[in-house]
């Protein structure tokens, strides 16, 4: 089916290339310095709306009828560059060089790219590396989920967490890919830190909305974070040491020109520090790290390889000996051994491949795992008698895949996307392994604790950006998936999408989209906050693939001579086959998942986005705010009444501003404001006839969450010095989290005194924290 | 400087945890049934007063309510006697004489002054239809089947018990049979999945209409030789409640979101559940 569906499109691509009335100008944009291809730079005729912007992958393509023309590239942070070129009986190759800005300050200089009034797609938002960069850091660590959670229509979830709800969806509903990877746990720490490492980090797409034909697979969003490719010419580095943790990024050329890596590395110090205070016999510690990796290789002007790698790992542990201990009768020596830790391993091979000026494509295949793991081992021998014996519990996705991308511009009207993925995932939701030996015989026994799931998951898509008039933009396509398990349940779903743009006049617009969205995963939380017990299980038979509709309007307006953009935009969602611990489930259950769950959910979120957005001058940065409603609805939950969602947020805003003194000094600043989360509290105490049948007090809650917890708002602030050395470039970075140390709400509970009088008591996680770490680059 | 580091450490020590005005809503006193209406037996319910939660006040039983009990009987309705049974709670039950009948339909109406009244509507089941018992004296199973009614939703407990009416412990590796009570899982030194309680529920949604074949064990010797497998149909709200209770029981805290008793009774809270007993004797 998949052989039979690429045949066609590349013949059909073939067929059209006979076609062609105009001349192709096509090449691929890079950094002048690194040669490293850029994303999203904006590619147009001086003088005409004609034009493009650069794929993933840094390859643009536009038709043109003979003639001179002026082009014009831009994208933010580099200089603007304009050719001249000449078409007359043949297609062009030009391939562009953009130099990037450094410490230029001259307003009128800087420039974006593709403007929001300009674009097709609705509900996206593209942020560089620079920009998250000079958000203030929470302890000094940079973070690229926490840059996401301050735009419209993002929120997060609890204090400091780094979990985000787009639109009013879950956390699983988001698709997060790193280089076209899924990475299934983005959190270290419990949610406090992403698995992100910014320095290894190019460039952060989210689209919340109006979802091209590409996408597919979740519900809310779809968040791209692509890698550094390395740079081709020289090496370079950069790094940071912080209060908890540091990081050192390495790049530069195995080839000149041809070939080039970047590795890169984060790790945390806490469990080194602490040594030195651990008693004796005793060791306790917790870490996270990541490692990056990526090589690049241009085979030819027509092929490219990249080869990534991310390995991510959270660990407790915690090890106690004893020797000669009272309670095996004073002889003897042992341990008793606990950890708990958790992981994503993902990797791509992608080859780029240029069939033709007007044909571009891309084969990923991919891997990726996440693994959470809890246990705990106990070893004594005393001479006589020597014993073990351990526990582990462990649940894990793994997921092999496949992917084919083509691109295919017809013309400057036309220009189709088409392609077809396959992955095999492997769910095992609940995996609990003993091992007892007693003086040298041994009992293994692993048991599947949820039966183990392998699926089939495959989808071929096509779209069409189509330019109907200089004012009208569509972009139309289907999205076709199927999904089969080894319980033979079988699901498949036909997606239409649609976008479209109307330009009032040339700095206004009006924009609409459509679209429906399939998800075969399922992610089981009962806490909300991030843990890594959640588990991933699959679409079986008697647990059903969640989908949505979501309609959305909105206008981009640019303001002041494009030194601003004013976007609104409001939505409806629903979404169907939701699913929900029982009330009172637990994550390690003594049974198999699907029997946990409640699985008719319903949800419906709507809501109204503001971004007031300025990319231009020594002052950069936006203001957001969120205007949202997100309920569901479960036949066994509250009684079937509908109710809020957990992260249910009237009001959101969010202000983000940086300001750059001189060349070596720059403030940024954030503040937030959210509507208090929900929460569910008793409100009424009852006696009922309990076990025995003695009278028991239980308590009546409210209607699930019914109440809500006090605002949350906070301030921050960075401070960045910044100095050229002889080797480089250093900068010092004062962050201030939480600026006036406001208590917000991490949960709230009853307390009761000894009279028996009751109150609420508000726990608050974080005050004022500031930190310090120092940055260098060479 | 000295001054800044003594401001930012005590922002940091007040931080944590506080005491906070925050009203939490008084929904008002309501009544509070409980109760069981089981085929063949007397009626005999508990009535109560919630208190608000942030009170100090217990909930206790009271004799002072008014409950009657409608249903097609010419002599509806039965009005319920408050009778002290105990000392402690539960101190009252309310009790009549009429006996319940399977297959029919019953409404409770409990009134008392200054307290919105509160009602409940509940159908008996049929009895469950149970055939081909066999019991292993050997390996102590007992396999058996459910003959289900179809075209509605129907929920079963399982239980055994001996003459004297005790709870006789039984386990299964059916893994669709819910034990509310406890299971035993890690730690146990042979664990083969054997689950274990002294009741174990079932809703029909997968043989809904069809019969099913059980196997359960006895776990623990009858103190007579002989036993008797139970086999009751509950409804719907009986069924969801002790469910609910469980999870009630077991909810991990923090971790998990509360757990709501499910209720049927309208205007108040509490349960008025309905059960038709099936019970077979068994030689031990």
């Amino acid at each position: 089916m998949r052989f039979t569906f690429l045949t066609l499109v590349l013949l059909l691509s073939s067929n059209l290339c006979f076609a062609q009335s105009t001349f192709t100008v096509s090449g691929y944009v890079e950094d002048a310095d690194s040669r490293e291809r850029i994303i999203g730079v904006n590619l147009y005729l001086e003088g005409s709306t004609t034009g493009t912007i650069s794929n993933t992958f840094g390859f643009y393509s536009l038709s043109l009828k003979p003639g001179d023309y002026t082009i014009v590239a831009s994208f933010i942070g580099y200089k603007t560059i304009k050719k001249q070129i000449s078409i007359d009986s043949k297609n062009l190759k030009l391939d562009i060089s953009l130099q990037e800005l450094v410490e230029e300050l001259d307003e009128v200089v800087v420039t974006a790219e593709e403007q929001q009034v300009e674009r097709v797609q609705m509900s996206q938002i593209q942020l560089s590396t620079a920009e998250i960069k000079k958000i203030p850091a929470f302890l000094g660590e940079v973070d690229i989920i926490r840059a996401i959670q301050l735009l419209p229509g993002v929120q997060s979830g609890n204090e400091g967490t780094t979990g985000f709800y787009v639109r009013g969806g879950s956390p699983d509903q988001n698709l997060i890919l790193l280089d076209g990877v899924p990475v299934y746990n983005a959190s270290h720490l419990f949610g406090f830190f992403s698995v992100f490492n910014a320095d290894a980090i190019k460039n952060v797409n989210l689209t919340k909305g109006g979802f091209p034909a590409r996408f597919g697979g979740r519900l809310s969003s779809v968040l791209e974070i692509d890698m550094k490719e390395g740079n081709l010419r020289e090496f370079q580095g950069e790094g940071s040491l912080g209060l908890i943790s540091s990081k050192f990024t390495f790049e530069g050329p195995i080839w000149k020109d041809r070939t080039s890596f970047i590795v890169s590395g984060r790790r945390t110090y806490y469990d080194i520090l602490a040594k030195p205070f651990i008693p004796e016999g005793q060791d306790f510690g917790y870490y996270f790290a990541d490692l990056n990796l990526k090589l690049n290789h241009i085979i030819s002007r027509k092929d490219r390889l990249y080869a990534s790698y991310y390995n991510g790992i959270d660990d407790f542990s915690f090890r106690e000996e004893y020797q000669n201990d009272p309670f095996f009768g004073g002889g003897g020596e042992g341990y008793d051994e606990s950890g708990l830790n958790w992981g994503n391993h993902t990797a791509a091979l992608r080859w780029n491949h240029l069939f033709n000026d007007k044909l571009f494509s891309n084969l990923t295949a991919t891997f990726s795992q996440y693994k959470f793991s809890i246990g705990f081992e106990s070893y004594y021998n005393d001479g006589i008698e020597e014993s073990n014996s351990g526990f582990e519990y462990f649940s894990m996705i793994r997921d092999y895949g496949l992917r084919y991308d083509l691109e295919y511009s017809l013309n400057n009207a036309h220009k189709l996307k088409y392609g077809a993925s396959y992955t095999h995932h492997t769910f095992r939701p609940g995996v609990a392994q003993i091992e007892e030996s007693f003086n040298g015989e041994k009992i293994d026994s692993i048991l599947d604790l949820s039966v183990p799931v392998q699926a089939h998951d495959a989808f071929i898509y096509l779209e069409d950006d189509w330019r109907i008039s200089d004012r009208w933009r569509l972009n139309a396509g289907l999205h076709y998936s199927m999904y089969l398990t080894d319980d033979n349940a079988f699901y498949h779903s036909l997606q239409p999408r649609i976008s479209t743009r109307y330009l009032f006049r040339d700095d206004w617009s009006f924009k609409a989209s459509y679209a429906i969205m399939n998800q075969y995963v399922h992610l089981l939380s009962n806490s909300g906050i991030g843990l890594p017990t959640d588990l991933w299980v699959s679409s079986t038979a008697r647990v059903k693939p969640q989908w949505s509709q979501q309609v959305a309007i909105g206008s981009s307006k640019s303001l002041f001579n494009n030194k601003f953009e004013l976007s609104t935009e409001a939505y409806y969602k629903t979404m169907h086959n939701l699913i929900e611990y029982k009330e009172g489930a637990s994550f390690i259950a003594t049974t198999d998942w699907q029997n946990t769950v409640e699985t008719d959910g319903q949800g419906e979120a709507y809501g109204f986005e503001l971004l007031f957005r300025k990319k231009k001058g020594k002052t950069t940065g936006w203001i957001g705010y969120t205007l949202a409603w997100s309920n569901r609805q479960f036949s066994n939950l509250n009684n079937g009444e509908w109710f809020p969602y957990r992260y249910d947020r009237r009001h959101d805003i969010s202000v983000v501003l940086n300001h750059q003194f001189s060349e070596s000094f720059d403030i940024g600043l954030t503040w937030v404001y959210g509507t208090g989360n929900t929460f569910t509290a008793p409100v009424a105490r009852i006696l009922l006839p309990g076990q025995g049948n003695f009278g028991q007090v239980f308590e009546r809650f409210s209607d699930r969450n019914g109440l809500r917890m006090p605002a949350y708002h906070r301030m921050d602030l960075g401070f960045n010095w910044h100095k050229k050395t002889s080797w480089g470039e250093r900068t010092w970075n004062i962050s201030i989290y939480n600026v006036y140390s406001r208590n917000n709400p991490f949960f709230l509970y009853i307390s009761e005194n000894f009279q028996g009088d009751k109150r609420v008591n508000q726990v608050s996680l974080f005050p004022i924290i500031p930190s310090i770490s120092y940055q260098f680059k060479f | 400087m000295k001054k800044a580091l003594v401001l930012l450490a005590t922002l940091v020590a007040l931080s944590c945890e506080k005491e906070i005005e925050y009203e939490i809503p008084n929904p008002g006193d309501k009544i509070v049934i409980g109760g069981n209406l089981e085929e063949g037996k007397p009626v005999a319910i508990y009535l109560s007063k919630s208190v608000y939660s942030m009170s100090n006040d217990y909930p206790v039983t009271n004799n002072t309510f008014t409950a009657k009990l409608y249903t097609d009987d010419p002599a509806s309705p039965f009005t319920l006697q408050a009778v002290q049974v105990n000392t402690y709670e539960p101190k009252y039950e309310y009790q009549s004489n009429h006996v319940i009948e399977s297959g029919k339909a019953y409404r409770l109406e409990v009134s008392a002054a200054d307290l919105p009244t509160a009602q409940v509507n509940t159908s008996v089941p049929k009895n469950a239809v149970v055939q081909n018992l066999v019991y292993n004296s050997t390996t102590k199973d007992i396999e058996f089947e459910i003959k289900d009614e179809g075209k509605e939703e129907n929920f079963y407990m399982i239980t055994l018990s001996d003459d004297a009416n005790n709870s006789v412990y039984l386990s299964s590796l059916d893994l669709e049979l819910e034990f509310l009570e406890f299971d035993i899982f890690i730690g146990d030194d042979d664990y083969d999945g054997r689950r274990y309680g002294d009741r174990a529920y079932i809703a029909d949604q997968k043989w809904d209409g069809n019969s099913r074949k059980f196997n359960i064990r006895i776990e623990i010797e009858p103190m007579f030789n002989r036993f008797y497998l139970n086999v009751y149909s509950i409804s719907k709200s009986y069924y969801r409640h002790e469910i609910t209770k469980a999870a009630y029981y077991n909810s991990d805290g923090f971790f998990s979101e509360p757990v709501q008793l499910h209720s049927n009774v309208e205007g108040g809270y509490g349960i008025l559940g309905a059960a038709a007993k099936n019970s077979t004797l068994i030689q031990y």
